[in-house]
Formats: C-alpha cells, structure tokens, sequence
C-alpha cells in the first residue's frame, strides 16, 4: 500500500510537473550585470529591455543598488536614444523606493540629467496619476537620505515643479 | 537608386530640416507623427501625415512595426531617423533594409559597433584613433599602476571598472597618494557596484569637446568637414557650438581630419558620422563616435556650403561623395545658439504657448525651429525650442550678427535662454575663444554670487 501510495504520489508529481507553466524569468540586478559583462551591454538591451518592454526594467525600478548600476551601465555604455527612455523613466521609479542609491547619479553624465532621471515618465498619465507620482517622488526627496545630496535634490525637486506645470 | 518618397521618422525642428532638405530636392515627404504633433509644422508642410500613435515615444516615435507600416501604406522608398529616437538602433536599421526600404543612414554593423562605447573605443584603437592612455583593462597591482601613471603622466584617474556616473572615480595629482586612492576608489566601487575592480586612465582637467564631422560613400572613400567645438556645456547638454574651433590651427584640423578621414574609409563606413575628441594642450582623445546627424550640423554647413542632409540622402541613394577632400574648403566662421524653452537665470523649465514670435533674419542668420505663434510648448519633452545660426567671415563678425540676431529674435509667451546668450556676449573670456567644457558652469556660479 506503501509503495503504491509513493508510486502514485511519483506520477502525480511527474504530471504536474509536466503541466506547470514555465518558470517567469525573472533576472536579478546580480544577474543583468554578469550578462554584460559576459555578452556585452547590446546583447542585454536588446535581450532584457527590448523595445516591447522586458524584464529588466522592473529589476532596474526595485531601486537595489545592483538595479540602478545596470541602468547606469547600459546608459552610458551604449549610445541608443531608442532605449534611453525606458531605462531612464525606470531610474525615476528607482528614486521613489531608493533615492540614495539614485541620487548620486544625478547630472553626473548627459544620459543622468534631471531631467531624464529624477520622474518616471508621465506623459499620457491622467493628472491624478501624475500627481500621485510626484508626491511619492517628493516623498523620497524629503527623507534623511535624500538630504545628503542637496545639488540632486534641487535639481529633481526642479522637475517636479516642472511636471506639476503640466497638470495644473 | 534615386529616392522619390521619404519618410521622416521624427520630430521637431530637425524633422522640418529634413523636409525642407527633400523638397529642395524634388523629393515627396511623409511626417509620421504621435498625436501630440498633430499641428507641429513639419506635420503641416509635409507632403502626407500618418499618425504612428499617442504622445508617448514608445508607442510612436520608437514604434517600429507602426514606422514601417506607415512606411508601406505611403510607399515611401526611404526612412530618414534625424537624430535621437530610432536613429542609433542597428536593429531598426536592419528591419527597414529588410523590408526593401533605403536606410538613409549607415550602416547597421557600424551603427552596432559604434554603439557600443567599449568596442567603439577598441574600433577606434584599431583605426589608429588616438585614445586616452590608461591601463589596457583592469589594475589591481600597485607597482603596475605606478608603472604606468609614471609613463603616462599625473594627474591619472582611477574608475571603476563597472561604474558609471562619477562613483568610484578618484582623480590622483601625486604619486604618494596612488596606494590609498586605489583602495579607496576599489571600496567604493564595491560598495556601488558590488565589484571592486578598477582601471586607471590619464586625467584631462580642463579639456575642450571638439568633434570632426565626417562623411563617407560606404565603399571606401571618406571625407571629414572640419570640426566643431562644443565645450560650452551646461549640466552635460551643448549650449552654443561654432565652427572652426577657435583654438584649432589649420595644420592641427588636416592633421587629425586626415586621420578620421582616413579612419572611416578603412571601415567602410556610410553616411554622416561625428567623431568626438577632448582635447588638452593640443591633444586628441577620442571620447565615442556618434552614427548619425547632430543638432549642431549647420555650423558645419555654413563654413563648407555643403547641406548635409541632401550628403546623406545622395549617399543613401548610391551616389558618390559630393566633393573629394582636395574639394571642401572652410570659409568663415559660424555659431550656433541652442534656444531653450527655461528661464535664463535658473534653468526652471517654461512650457506654454508661444504668443508672439519673430525670428531674425539678414544676411548669414539661420533659424531652425518648428515654433510659430499659437504653438504650445509640451512641459515633457525636450526644451529646445529652435536653433539660431550665424556666419561671419571672421569669428568677430560671426559674434556681431549674432548680438544683432539676438536682439531681434522675439519669442513671447515663455521663458528663454535667449538673454544668457546675449550675457555670453558681454563677457571677455567668451569673446577670446577661451573656454573649456567646465566654463559655462563656473561662469554660471560666478553669475549667482
């Protein structure tokens, strides 16, 4: 009984594991950053943030250091507006959850200026939507971190003040 | 092949530069546009419109199964990408050849490799390009880096190998500081990257941005139509270029345009392409190759009397090269002025509508720009609003229209650069040409106090 019990216990495992859906791929920022080293920076663009969207974008907005290094690496090593946006737009999710590991990087290189990294992109949002960024962004901005970066933070409290124009 | 019909897959004042270049040449233009640049001027001169999507770049302007269809439902023969969106993606290049339409660019293994500032630098090596010295890879041995700061001289800098933006960077003016400032810089790279690893480079503490416009016909020969100087940056971005370099002789300019020339013709290369140098006490070093054409191109058409979007459209069509090297002669000196949508003082962003607007004009005044009254300045997208170009046959003459060009360009409804313009204008180090690429920010802090 025992060993029909184990048998039948096999078969259904080995069902179920035919049946699953395939693991989601999900890179860490860890992962993304040996893949350029390994394949070089187009291979990952192309790869992990095509133009579509991809899974690299959401690596880059958990804010982690390890996110924010990949962004920065792929912005200022490949030289393709096509993708600028997406990653730079990702930066400014970043900022919300970690701005000490963002802010740093503002206005360091043209691809970092404020104005590219500070927001998430917002164009067609609805105003509420807009608004409801900008205060979680302003947020980030006050915090202790935050203030040990005063040049940033003006810079990116600047953006703000120029979105803010967009939805009055 | 001759093109008949051209697609212009972009936006804004360079859009309606490409236009303008097609129609003078006989050839039809469709404006693929998002619906944000419905009324946009280059929108309204273009022979047809196809909307490609909403505002949002991703959904139009970087949209490439919607570029091609628009492509194909017009029937255009050929995609012209300006400058920025599309135009350095060597897979967009690649559908569109594919799809038996004419690229009018170059071509997509270059775009590829130039792309990619890492093999763009080692290409460069390759093509006899001069580099910054440094250590050919990663250092981790202090004896070699001793080594090879001696033979390349101090100030060195130390990087992060897998940096970016400034961390981990440590600039070393004396050899007794080298031992703590690796370890230093190595911790934090460690820190930001989660990879200590470092290189070590020659620092350029004040250096210029000089860039040589090039050319080539994609079987072999190449020409280079002198260079462009572009230090007078603010925060990274290009605030005013002109052409010839002030500090740039005629024998430094053959020199190194004979060396880029000759560069792009080993590679093959096709199309317009923009080599750009720092350069330090009469140094090159080569900083990244830009595959496509700049915002700054009139300053360089105005001293060759070359239109370089027509260059590139004939080269696109197989056509050679318009003028042999022995051919291009620089006459004069031209400036051009970035106008910006922001306020002069502080840089605060100004989107509006424009209520009243006047462009200059006379003799050797250019102004690129896509405004007219009425017109609403988007708060997302790019500041710039137009481009104001002047010539002089002398770098003075050049400086006095521009004063003159200025005072006469009316722009109402929004905040302008154009009195920092008119500022840069009044001072004397601006007006000798001496300036490098930290300039305009230290001008700027001296402005504030």
């Amino acid at each position: 009984m025992a060993g029909e019990t184990r048998r039948l216990i096999a078969a259904l495992a080995l069902v179920a594991a035919a049946t699953a859906a395939p693991a989601k791929y999900r890179p860490t920022g860890a992962d993304l950053l040996h893949k350029i080293d390994r394949l070089g920076a187009p291979a990952v663009l192309e790869d992990d943030f095509n133009l579509d969207g991809g899974p690299g974008y959401a690596v880059v907005e958990t804010g982690s250091a390890d996110g924010v290094a990949v962004a920065v690496k792929l912005l200022t090593t490949v030289a393709d507006a096509a993708y600028s946006e997406g990653l730079q737009s990702s930066l400014g999710v970043a900022l919300q959850r970690h701005p000490e590991n963002v802010l740093p990087l503002v206005d360091s290189a043209s691809v970092l200026a404020a104005d590219h990294i500070c927001l998430p992109w917002m164009i067609e949002s609805p105003h509420q939507k807009v608004r409801d960024e900008l205060t979680k962004t302003r947020a980030a901005l006050d915090t202790a971190s935050a203030k040990a970066y005063p040049a940033q933070r003006a810079a990116c409290l600047m953006q703000i003040k120029r979105a803010e124009m967009g939805v009055r | 092949m001759a093109i008949e019909k051209v697609l212009i897959a972009n936006r804004g004042e360079i859009a309606l530069r490409i236009h303008r270049a097609c129609h003078e040449m006989g050839i039809r233009t469709v404006a693929a546009h998002s619906t944000a640049d419905a009324d946009a001027m280059h929108v309204r001169l273009a022979d047809e419109a196809i909307c490609i999507g909403p505002p949002s770049a991703t959904d139009s302007y970087l949209n490439i199964p919607n570029l091609i269809s628009a492509a194909e439902i017009s029937h255009a023969d050929a995609i012209h990408p300006g400058y920025g969106f599309l135009s350095e993606n060597a897979k967009f290049a690649e559908i569109v050849e594919a799809h038996g339409i004419i690229w009018i660019g170059p071509k997509p293994e270059h775009i590829r490799t130039m792309g990619d500032k890492v093999q763009a630098k080692r290409t460069a090596g390759a093509l006899g390009l001069p580099l910054v010295p440094g250590s050919d890879g990663a250092i981790s041995d202090l004896a070699e880096a001793k080594k090879i700061a001696a033979e390349i001289g101090y100030p060195v800098i130390i990087k992060a190998a897998s940096g970016g933006g400034g961390r981990g960077m440590k600039v070393v003016n004396d050899p007794a500081d080298l031992e703590a400032q690796m370890l230093q810089a190595g911790s934090e790279a460690a820190a930001a990257f989660g990879d200590a690893t470092v290189y070590l480079e020659k620092y350029l503490g004040d250096p210029r941005h000089i860039e040589f416009q090039i050319f080539g016909d994609g079987n072999g020969k190449a020409i280079h139509l002198g260079e462009r100087d572009c230090s007078l940056q603010r925060r990274h971005q290009k605030v005013l270029e002109e052409a010839p370099s002030p500090v740039i002789t005629p024998e430094e300019r053959e020199r190194m345009g004979g060396v880029v020339a000759k560069a792009m013709a080993d590679m093959g290369y096709r199309g317009a392409g923009t080599i750009e140098f720092l350069w330090e006490d009469g140094k090159f070093y080569f900083i990244e190759m830009n595959t496509r054409l700049q915002v700054e191109h009139p300053v360089t058409e105005a001293i060759t009397g070359l239109d370089l979007v027509r260059e590139q459209i004939r080269i696109a069509e197989g056509m050679p090269l318009t003028l042999r090297q022995e051919d291009v002669q620089f006459r004069g000196h031209a400036i051009e002025c970035r106008i910006n949508a922001e306020d002069p003082r502080t840089f605060a962003p100004s989107p509006g509508t424009v209520t009243q607007y006047h462009a200059p004009g006379g003799m050797n005044v250019r102004v690129d720009s896509g405004l007219y009254a009425g017109y609403r300045i988007p708060p997302y997208y790019d500041s710039m609003i137009a481009k104001l170009i002047v010539y002089g046959t002398t770098r003075a003459g050049a400086l006095r229209r521009l004063r003159r060009a200025l005072e006469e360009f009316v722009i109402e409804g929004v905040k302008t650069t154009i009195p920092l313009h008119q500022a840069l204008l009044d001072d004397q180090e601006f007006l000798e040409g001496d300036y490098s690429i930290k300039w305009l920010e230290a001008w700027l802090a001296k402005q504030e106090d």
